[in-house]
């Protein structure tokens, strides 16, 4: 584990504001974009919402960005009005978000359908309840999925374009919905950024001084993940056994099953974070890592767990699902393990520690300059004004 | 490609070769990769090592999927592309279950009916043994004809059979110069509970050969080798080296040091631990059975004879005699003709599945 003297973040979200206040984002620029999501939140919502506005408002180009939400639905007349592009992010069909873009259609006005989930196309929702290790025996679990995934799908093939995170999801967003899909993908707002650089320099400034244990983060710790972690438990039952030195480190709600239990000494497992103090829990530890089962579902996620960990000096290895074997390369600025590698590839990663400062120092220059909020308004905009 | 387990204790042989196979087809066709096991959850790493070691280069990632056999409520996606590798009748049962049997590919490594008594687990492996339009893909030209001979005209017309490979970073021959102050070496493929394996037979030869000197115990060392195996102590007091449960490269570490070997396998297979010791330039004896009558095609230092005490204690004359004439013995390594590369093995297997 690293020695980190930055202190934890005192933590509000960012993005807490009055709906005037939200509408005046949208005034007095050249033009405006109005992002809906129904109920902003720490994670889509942040990444496609709130991360796009504040990137739009911090570059040169005089374009105004600003988001509405449920509680607003009944001003969307106004925001229409107001607005001159309008993206709705992972919105359920309702009567008065389908009036909403056939208002703005009709005004002539560009309506984009953002998402980052393979989670519109009902044919795949079997698949998509097995990954998440839903229980397929209650019914409720099937009549939820379904009318979830139908109604953003009935939004998405309202909208005129789509955009997502990787073009694996654009190709099946325009299959589906024959609509054109761009891609935007997820990036690093500017207080993870700064946050995050804190933590890497204190690491750097200690040339990555640490104790002499290793330790093991997983930090997508919802029980929607439970298969996704089930691909690394032998692994790690193999390296406990074998390497008294290892511990894990775990964020959320993974139930350990098996073997594993038979560790709990030497298995930390924390409540979720908020998303600055989590970058502060990554940084500690040697190694992020991310095991995603290979199915169109996963192959569909975005590769935020590894840029994450890198800004903040982690490094990770991941699954090669399409956009982690396209961020990382293996051995330079991370690792890919394939299904029957995890062991040998967490033991190698270990056996390697003396390449750390290398590679940490290349995975988190490739983060700050591939993820960062500065470096994605040109794409931002060239998407949605063209 | 569907199969009880892929640990410890299931990995050898039969196993070995699936996954082999298996990872040779999703290059061949760029297909997604699927393992399915019923009895356990398979311990991931070893699907890597066997290719590793027996060196073939694979860099797809592959899902694993423990479809418990003891569970009503076990669900495995398909798609009508989907083919699957069975790897026993009672794998290809369940799959035939779900799956029209033009999807089914069986690689068939041994007349299963022989695990069982007549009754009806014998009854329902002949079914599936018969079962027209699964494709056969069967372990030796050997088991192949054992299987025309015995009428299974549906493998006559459509199955295709392969030559097993020897992985030559394992299995090679370690210079026996090396050892020659040392004492000579027996291999005896130990398995009690493996009815197949004939421990009792084998026991009584190796019982007999001390008591009549065709084994000198002054001279050889004789190992006991097999999973369960339990400690003995023979004729005279002479306490055999008792080797249990070893992995794969222990246990081709152990074969290359051994000189002769005793290796009964009362099936039409010549099983793979003859041929594991001829790879590495040791001599063999096994027995005969029905169109097992030899196996010289593979190596002339494997010596082939009938299944009884008599003809397997002359086959030890033979074989002590060649384990000892080094100059033969060599040339018989170098003359053998047993593959050393999957590829080449399965290369006619992969055209004709490719085809269909």
């Amino acid at each position: 584990m690293f020695y980190i003297d930055v202190p934890p973040q005192d933590y509000r979200d960012p993005w807490q504001s009055t709906f005037e206040e939200r509408l005046a984002g949208l005034r007095g620029g050249q033009q405006s974009v109005a992002y809906f999501y129904e109920k902003p939140d720490n994670s889509t919502f942040r990444y496609r919402v709130y991360n796009m506005i504040q990137a739009l408002r911090n570059s040169k180009s005089n374009i105004r960005a600003s988001f509405f939400c449920n509680e607003d639905v009944d001003k969307l007349r106004q925001i229409v009005d107001m607005a001159d592009v309008l993206v709705f992010c992972r919105t359920r069909y309702t009567d008065k978000i389908d009036q909403a873009i056939t208002l703005a259609q009709s005004k002539g006005k560009r309506v984009f359908f953002d998402i980052d989930d393979y989670i519109f196309d009902t044919s795949h929702a079997h698949l998509i309840l097995e990954t998440l290790d839903q229980d397929l025996k209650h019914p409720a679990v099937w009549d939820t999925w379904f009318a979830y995934m139908s109604r953003i799908g009935e939004t998405l093939k309202r909208c005129d374009a789509a955009i997502t995170t990787n073009p694996y999801l654009a190709e099946r967003v325009t299959s589906f919905a024959r609509i054109p899909a761009n891609v935007i993908p997820n990036f690093l707002n500017a207080e993870q950024l700064e946050f995050s650089e804190q933590l890497f320099l204190d690491k750097q400034k200690k040339n990555f001084a640490r104790t002499k244990d290793i330790h093991l983060g997983y930090f997508s710790g919802t029980p929607t993940h439970n298969r996704d972690f089930g691909l690394v438990a032998t692994a790690l039952v193999e390296l406990l056994v074998r390497r008294p030195d290892v511990y894990l480190l775990m964020v959320g709600f993974i139930e350990l099953k098996g073997e594993l239990n038979n560790f709990k000494s030497r298995i930390q497992i924390y409540p979720l974070h908020d998303f600055l103090n989590l970058q502060r829990m990554i940084a500690h530890v040697e190694i992020n890592l991310v095991p995603l089962q290979n199915n169109s579902f996963t192959n569909c996620k975005s590769e935020l767990k590894y840029f994450e960990a890198a800004v903040a000096g982690t490094i990770t290895i991941a699954s090669p699902t399409y956009s982690y074997a396209n961020a990382i390369t293996d051995g330079q600025n991370g690792y890919l393990a394939r299904s029957y590698e995890w062991f040998d590839k967490i033991d190698y990663a270990i056996a390697e520690i003396g390449r750390y400062p290398t590679l940490a120092e290349n995975s988190a220059k490739h983060a700050r300059e591939k993820y960062g909020w500065h470096r994605q308004h040109k794409t931002i905009e060239r998407v949605l004004f063209g | 490609m569907i199969t009880d387990s892929i640990n410890r204790g299931s990995l050898f042989g039969g196993v070995a070769t699936a996954i082999i196979l298996a990872s040779l087809l999703a290059k061949r066709w760029d297909s997604e990769l699927r393992v399915i096991t019923r009895t356990e959850k398979a311990r991931e790493r070893n699907f890597g090592t066997i290719l590793k070691l027996n060196n073939i280069p694979f860099t797809k990632n592959v899902d694993f999927l423990f479809a418990d056999v003891n569970s009503a409520d076990v669900q495995i996606d398909l798609s009508p592309n989907d083919y699957f590798l069975t790897t026993s009748w009672w794998t290809t049962r369940s799959v035939l279950q779900s799956v029209n049997v033009s999807r089914v590919i069986y690689l068939l490594q041994e007349d299963e009916r022989m695990f069982y008594p007549h009754g009806d687990d014998h009854r329902l492996c002949s079914e599936i043994l018969h079962s027209p339009g699964i494709r056969f893909v069967i372990n030796t030209k050997l088991l192949f004809s054992h299987f025309v001979n015995e009428g299974f005209l549906n493998m006559r017309d459509s199955a295709t059979w392969f030559e097993p490979s020897f992985s030559p970073q394992l299995l090679y021959s370690e210079k026996s110069a090396e050892r020659e102050d040392k004492k000579r070496n027996l291999f005896f493929y130990a398995r009690p509970s493996h009815p197949r394996n004939l421990f009792y037979l084998g026991l009584s030869v190796i019982c007999s050969a001390i008591e009549r000197k065709i084994l000198d115990v002054n001279k050889w060392n004789i190992y006991f080798v097999g999973c369960d195996s339990q400690s003995i102590t023979l004729d005279r007091g002479y306490a055999p080296i008792i080797v249990p449960n070893l992995g794969w490269e222990e246990y081709c570490s152990l074969v290359r040091k051994m000189d002769l070997g005793l290796c009964l396998m009362y099936t039409p297979h010549p099983s793979y631990p003859p041929l594991d010791l001829a790879a590495c330039g040791g001599v063999v004896v096994t027995n005969t059975y029905g169109v097992k009558d030899a196996l010289r095609q593979y190596s002339k230092n494997i010596i082939c004879r009938d299944a009884t005490i008599e003809g397997l204690l002359h086959g030890l004359v033979e074989g002590v005699a060649l384990a000892n004439d080094h100059e033969r013995r060599e040339k018989n390594y170098r003359e053998d003709r047993l593959l050393r590369d999957w590829n080449e093995s399965f290369s006619a297997v992969i055209k004709n599945l490719s085809e269909v």
